[in-house]
């Protein structure tokens, strides 16, 4: 490691154990209403079931069979396969050169009466 | 070096039950322990000085000393020999987690223009009545001090030194704890030692 003088760390190795030394003294008297919460806290940890309940693991494993019963047996949706603008556009059959003159012809061409309404005009100017 | 000690936690991690030679419980310098409660009675007063040193406030240490008890419950399965460094290394991510909690909090303190209390009573720390008033009094400032400098350490150098210099684990069994390479914790302790360096001296 640059920038660290490794005689550095045999010098501050005494500082380091007198660092130790307050750490042990520290941990050896420590004060007794501590001490009896780490006692509590051992004993609890301690009594703790050995095995604890499998819930979790169980409950997921339902929801991921239910969640795949139900994408399985549920119906897909319907797909519209409706031909696109591109399709129509460029189908050579629906072409026709003819067009043009069948709409020509289809706009001039006379429209029949309607039966019924002609005969409701008749009536209603003879009264 | 032990690879024994050293395998009991990658084989944690891997979920592997490869069981180890036995080895001597470095953490305590002492045999292998009989009972996990023995094993525990043995190390928690060391580990809740250590929680308390990285964590500056004893309620939490209290929690993470008993969060790391309940969970190395769950490997009483394992070995004995297992279980020290199993310990440790669950304490040492118990103060990580905890440690980065805490820093979110005071910047929200801050942010909201609160002061964080001060929750260290020094008074606690050595209760013995019949003790020399002066030599109690020093050891409690140099305990104050020597947490305050350890909570300013980078993470990782603080880890290192709790562990490798208070609590005595050799370099491997460091490496182990803290899931890095024997190099990796040389470096971490250096950097330490020199950062520390002004302050040591404050306690020799």
């Amino acid at each position: 490691m640059s920038g660290h003088d490794p005689n550095d760390n045999d010098l501050n190795q005494p500082r380091a154990d007198a660092a130790r030394a307050l750490f042990d003294r520290a941990s050896a008297r420590l004060d007794t209403a501590t001490a009896n919460r780490l006692r509590l806290a051992r004993r609890e940890a301690l009594s703790a079931p050995r095995h604890r309940p499998m819930f979790l693991p169980v409950g997921a494993a339902a929801a991921a069979v239910l969640a795949i019963g139900l994408v399985w047996w549920l119906p897909k949706p319907a797909v519209d396969v409706a031909p696109t603008t591109a399709e129509t556009s460029t189908d050579p059959a629906l072409l026709g050169e003819d067009d043009t003159e069948l709409y020509a012809w289809l706009g001039d061409a006379p429209v029949a009466p309607d039966k019924g309404k002609s005969e409701t005009n008749s009536k209603d100017g003879a009264l | 070096m032990r690879p024994a000690t050293i395998d009991a936690i990658r084989n944690m991690r891997n979920g592997s039950v490869d069981l180890p030679e036995p080895v001597a419980d470095a953490a305590a310098g002492k045999g292998v322990a009989a009972t996990l409660d023995e094993f525990l009675a043995d190390v928690e007063r060391r580990a809740f000085r250590l929680a308390e040193l990285a964590l500056g406030h004893r309620e939490d240490a209290m929690d993470a000393v008993q969060e790391a008890m309940i969970k190395l419950v769950k490997y009483r399965n394992r070995p004995a020999t297992e279980w020290p460094p199993l310990f440790w290394s669950i304490l040492r991510r118990q103060l990580t987690d905890r440690h980065r909690r805490n820093a979110v909090k005071r910047r929200v303190m801050t942010f909201l223009g609160r002061h964080e209390d001060e929750r260290e009573d020094p008074l606690e720390m050595l209760p013995d009545p019949f003790e020399d008033p002066a030599r109690r009094h020093c050891d409690s400032a140099a305990w104050q001090a020597l947490g305050k400098a350890l909570r300013a350490l980078p993470g990782r150098q603080r880890e290192c030194f709790l562990l490798r210099e208070l609590q005595g684990l050799n370099v491997a069994e460091t490496a182990a704890a803290m899931g890095c390479s024997d190099g990796s914790v040389k470096t971490h302790l250096s950097r330490a030692m020199s950062a520390l360096r002004d302050h040591l001296e404050d306690w020799r």
